[in-house]
């Protein structure tokens, strides 16, 4: 008799109903749920820092205050991307 | 030897062609804060060579009334720190002396920044390190955790780039605190701006007549080598401490501190200030 016993790969670790009730590709979908849900959050994250930055400017005005600016918008706008990217691809 | 700026009544009232500058952008100038035409006017004094203190006289001239007034100095004639700093137009400056460019709510008409600081840029390295091992976790992940290539490609991609994603907004929040952070001495006030997190702020006031106490402190290798240190300035205002944390030259910031009270001071005596 062995003891020791094989790590089960993560494929099959999921797709087996003798150890877990739902599929692999039951698991996925629920992953795929979350993942969009971050992504979301992060979206709201995102615009919270256009508000943050556009305060920050507010409070303080310099030369650069445009560039940051511009730098939040671009952040903003790879949220929406890969939030998108997320929804489609997923 | 400091001089002794309270030392005015001493020297006699002369005809001065010495006319007080005015810093660019500079409002116009505020005649309710004028001396009588019958006050004394002080002379000034040397201080290292460098004539400190007559820039608040004017041109005694009996046909206007104009060359009897007493006008707003410009710091370069009363700080030998600012005398010696050039303008900075350096957005990301940690040390930025008579910054162009740069102005901060509240700020009064006429109110000239001297010196916009922030901490210095050493205070970022560990978020650095931090960021770097974020851009790393993903490789690592596949490396250490067994399971991790099981993962469809498609879910890895996108988890991939969310958490490059994540990263970024990591590393833009850090900037922007460590940009916004931010002391302002200004001829009037000492301001401290504190962004706390995303949506909080603070700022702190104290006008340069409630300075009662100035001090300074470096410690370790590293700062010592940087010159980087705290400065802790007690004030009679509603904050009675005001600390400013790793910034660089320390002594030079001090220094201006110490040369903007005894102004103030000295602005008090002559009458100069409402």
């Amino acid at each position: 008799m062995n003891p020791t016993i094989s790590p089960a790969p993560f494929s099959s670790f999921f797709g087996s109903s003798e150890l877990l009730p739902f599929s692999m590709g039951t698991a996925l979908l629920v992953l795929k749920f979350f993942i969009v849900f971050a992504y979301s959050l992060y979206l709201v994250f995102g615009v919270v820092i256009i508000r943050q930055v556009s305060l920050m400017n507010k409070t303080i005005s310099s030369p650069i205050s445009a560039v940051i600016t511009i730098a939040a918008y671009i952040h903003l706008i790879v949220s929406i991307l890969v939030w998108f990217a997320a929804l489609v691809i997923l | 030897m400091a001089p002794d700026v309270f030392d005015a009544s001493k020297d006699l009232p002369q005809p001065i062609n010495n006319t007080p500058r005015d810093a660019p952008g500079d409002a116009p100038r505020d005649v309710s804060r004028d001396i009588p035409s019958n006050t004394p006017q002080p002379r000034g004094h040397f201080q290292g060579g460098r004539r400190i203190g007559a820039g608040a006289q004017t041109e005694s001239n009996d046909s206007s009334q104009e060359h009897h007034r007493s006008r707003k100095r410009h710091p370069d004639d009363y700080s030998e720190v600012m005398a010696a700093e050039r303008a900075t137009t350096n957005g990301f400056a940690a040390f930025a002396p008579k910054p162009k460019g740069i102005t901060f709510e509240s700020q009064h008409p006429g109110e000239t920044i001297l010196l916009f600081l922030r901490q210095h840029p050493i205070v970022n390295v560990p978020w650095m390190l931090i960021a770097l091992l974020m851009l790393l976790a993903p490789m690592l992940f596949i490396l250490i955790i067994p399971f991790a290539r099981e993962i469809p490609l498609r879910f890895q991609f996108i988890m991939v780039l969310g958490w490059y994603l994540l990263t970024m907004g990591y590393v833009f929040e850090q900037v922007l605190m460590w940009l916004f952070n931010s002391f302002v001495i200004t001829d009037e006030r000492i301001i401290d701006i504190d962004f706390y997190s995303l949506i909080y702020k603070q700022m702190d006031y104290a006008k340069l007549d409630k300075i009662q106490d100035i001090s300074s402190r470096t410690g370790g290798v590293v700062y010592s080598l940087l010159d980087v240190g705290n400065i802790f300035v007690q004030t009679a205002s509603e904050v009675p401490e005001f600390v400013f944390e790793n910034i660089s030259h320390p002594s030079k910031v001090t220094k201006l501190l110490n040369e903007l009270v005894i102004e103030e001071e000295r602005e008090q005596i002559e009458g100069r200030v409402s």
